[in-house]
């Protein structure tokens, strides 16, 4: 992943296997997408590493937003592996700050953040779309979906 | 007195990878860092050695506040302060965590420098604790060496004067000076005591034993032990107590409280006094008034009652002389038992000495 500053091809794109249909979720996932994407253009810009570490911050707490906010969901649909997710949730906080403080250079952090949440996504966020599929779950009656124009 | 110590630290976390990266994080201290990635691991450490701080994932296969509590109760390692690390979207186990009286929480992701920040202060508070529970007991130590070793010269100047007395005939010029002798020596003594049973008493800052008590026995025990004195100084004593109150203590120390409260009465009250002992259970206190009609005290007396530095010894309306510890002595010991001890006075009308001991619900 060596994106540089005009390179809009190297960019970290969303794709279809990410999606999980929970419209909400969704968007914080392209969010959180972007956000390593702008840690990448940060880091193709030669920022500071003092800058570089709020960025790392910035994601931080944007993980744990995100967290809380579909394990929020979770609850409300019941859904059955949530203690799985919700720790599958703290390993990655409890891997971003190894990696935070391990990783020799911030590309190799920028790589572990994108392999995690393509790993987690496809794998983990997925399954709550099969169980409301198989459940036949109207996803708008448990979850506000964020009203944002573009 | 500077413990030069180096610090023992223990992490405990079942990924290797988080105990290694704080071990890493922490070696600016310069402090002796060990590692467990288990629950065993983990006591059988803390069973060795004694530690300044222990660092605990919260979570481990092994509930980690079912660890912390086996780390509390191990010998080494009562008074060591734990502090867990948790995620910070863990709400459950962060808030599970300051129920069992962590120290304090590190949430991941954190900082180095919160963690090197937290990881100094609580090693340097708990060692400035132990440095501090070590002079007290040394201070205790020589308290109490002192006492025993003058024990010994005063109780020879009593019985050898007590000796001399009898021989002597009330026209011998020299009966004075030795009953003054046998006097001071006889004072001397119980000031010791006294300070003997403080250190002992209030410096550990615990109650040897503590049995459920019926208020009217004990009080009536204490009228006992004093009635004598009061008869000599023709002094009427008066009591009431509902029969059924419990409070519950060491026995011993509460029957030294009370009677210390009634000698007192007793001293700075003139012959032909009274004294009236009232109790009135409140809903959760039993309030015991001890009153009399004797000299009373003024407002400097009272302020400085309990006050060591300031200490007043006044001497009775009979002459007897007191060492101005038995109510600094009196006040310990109720504090002791969650108690208070209030004081109402009026120069020449009389003192109240007024103990509020916590009831014990009788079931
Ligand atoms: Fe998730």
């Amino acid at each position: 992943m060596t994106t540089t500053t005009n390179d809009n091809e190297k960019r970290l794109k969303w794709h279809k296997a990410y999606e999980t249909g929970i419209e909400r979720i969704d968007f914080e996932h392209k969010v959180f997408l972007e956000l390593i994407n702008s840690f990448c253009y940060a880091i193709n810009n030669q920022l500071a590493a003092k800058d570089l570490s709020r960025l790392i911050s910035e994601i931080e707490k944007y993980a744990e937003f995100h967290f809380i906010s579909e394990e929020n969901f979770m609850r409300r649909i019941n859904y059955p592996d949530y203690n799985k997710h919700q720790k599958d949730h703290f390993e990655l906080l409890e891997y971003l700050n190894l990696y935070k403080h391990k990783a020799e250079d911030f590309g190799q952090y920028a790589r572990f953040l994108h392999q995690w949440f393509v790993n987690h996504t496809i794998h983990e966020d997925i399954k709550i779309k099969t169980f409301i599929q198989e459940n036949n779950i109207d996803v708008d009656q448990y979850y506000y979906n964020l009203n944002i124009s573009k | 007195m500077k413990d030069f110590r180096q610090p023992k630290l223990l992490i405990v976390d079942d990924k290797q990878e988080n105990t290694e990266l704080i071990t890493k994080l922490l070696h600016p201290l310069d402090f002796e860092v060990l590692q467990a990635t288990s629950c065993k691991q983990t006591l059988d450490l803390c069973e060795q050695i004694e530690f300044e701080l222990v660092l605990l994932d919260v979570r481990m296969p092994v509930n980690s506040f079912e660890t912390c509590h086996k780390i509390k109760s191990s010998k080494k390692n009562q008074e060591t302060p734990v502090i867990f690390l948790a995620e910070k979207t863990d709400f459950e186990n962060i808030s599970e965590a300051f129920k069992h009286s962590c120290r304090d929480i590190i949430l991941k992701p954190f900082q180095a420098e919160e963690l090197l920040s937290k990881v100094t202060i609580h090693t340097l508070i708990q060692q400035q604790q132990k440095q501090l529970n070590q002079l007290i007991e040394t201070r205790n130590q020589i308290y109490s060496l002192i006492a025993h070793d003058l024990r010994n010269p005063f109780n020879a100047l009593i019985g050898l004067s007590d000796l001399i007395l009898k021989d002597l005939n009330d026209s011998d010029p020299h009966k004075q000076n030795v009953k003054l002798i046998n006097g001071i020596s006889n004072q001397t003594l119980n000031l010791l005591d006294e300070l003997l049973s403080y250190s002992r008493n209030i410096q550990t800052g615990q109650i040897a034993s503590s049995q459920k008590i019926l208020a009217k026995q004990i009080i009536e025990e204490a009228i006992n032990t004093i009635s004598c004195s009061a008869a000599l100084k023709k002094i009427t004593i008066t009591f009431s107590c509902e029969p059924e109150v419990k409070i519950s203590g060491d026995r011993n120390i509460l029957l030294s409280a009370i009677r210390n409260l009634l000698s007192n009465a007793i001293k700075f009250t003139r012959i032909n006094g009274h004294i009236a002992i009232d109790t009135k259970a409140t809903n959760d206190c039993l309030e015991i008034a001890i009153s009399d009609n004797g000299i009373g005290m003024d407002e400097t007396t009272i302020n400085n009652l309990f006050n060591l530095k300031n200490r007043v010894s006044l001497k009775g309306t009979a002459g007897e002389a007191g060492t101005g510890f038995g109510l600094i002595l009196t006040k310990e010991l109720i504090n002791l038992h969650q108690g208070e001890i209030e004081v109402n006075s009026k120069l020449n009308e009389g003192s109240t000495f007024t103990l509020k001991l916590p009831i014990q619900e009788s079931n």
